[in-house]
């Protein structure tokens, strides 16, 4: 006879489970950018401007992925990701980081 | 990730647009410069400059406006888009380039060439530098 303890808990393990899998469909990886001023945009949408964040990498919809950093003061920075370079990075620990060029 | 959903996903696109005689998809397009403000261009697909003329391939010129293409790949599984800067006065271009030098010298921003895939993002963004001592 199960304990009744794990019978009352067993649904909300099951969908904490189920919901932790529905919303694992990318790849985390840290982007940052330098300056840490320029604003950084991922399939041409603006994610951001400053500190290092999380981004999702969803390979889902798409083959691939593509970085924009962009800053008045320098060249803008454009860069592909693919899943395979996804994973590559996150074997070798290494982060997303656009660095622009002063112009 | 699920690895397996993302490949079933891209087959079934490939699939669908494997069995209409050309795989087309739609795109859309947009372009700003450094300072993030939008930047009037044309875009021009594989070079050809006259239809993009003719076409009206035009984004940011009346507003801050982007613009949706349905593109084919009929041969190559990469389609070249030029994102060629322009300038713009009353909502009208003040003159539509017929090459990159010619979008260069006369709007003063740097053009940008992309190779665009079929399963590429949809949203194809392009960030103009000005050109060296504007």
């Amino acid at each position: 006879m199960a304990d009744p303890r794990f019978l009352r808990r067993f649904p909300i393990v099951a969908s904490a489970l189920f919901l932790t899998a529905c919303g694992s469909s990318g790849y985390s990886r840290i982007v940052s950018v330098n300056p840490a001023e320029a604003s950084v945009y991922v399939n041409g949408e603006r994610i951001g401007q400053g500190s290092p964040r999380p981004h999702n990498f969803d390979f889902s919809e798409c083959s691939r992925i593509y970085v924009q950093a962009t800053h008045p003061d320098y060249m803008p920075e454009f860069e592909w990701f693919t899943l395979d370079k996804i994973q590559e990075m996150i074997r070798t620990g290494t982060e997303v980081k656009l660095t622009l060029r002063s112009r | 990730m699920n690895s397996l959903l993302r490949t079933t996903s891209l087959s079934a696109l490939l699939c669908l647009t494997a069995c209409g005689s050309i795989p087309s998809r739609e795109f859309e397009f947009d372009a700003i410069d450094v300072s993030e403000n939008p930047r009037p261009c044309l875009v021009v697909l594989n070079d050809d400059w006259t239809s993009a003329a003719e076409k009206n391939q035009f984004v940011n010129v009346t507003d801050d406006n982007s613009l949706v293409l349905k593109i084919e790949f009929p041969k190559s599984p990469e389609v070249e888009v030029t994102c060629a800067p322009i300038q713009v006065a009353d909502g009208k271009p003040t003159r539509v380039p017929k090459s990159r030098k010619e979008a260069r010298d006369y709007s003063g921003f740097v053009d940008e060439v992309r190779k665009v895939q079929l399963t590429d993002p949809r949203k194809v963004f392009f960030i103009l530098p000005k050109k060296a001592g504007s």
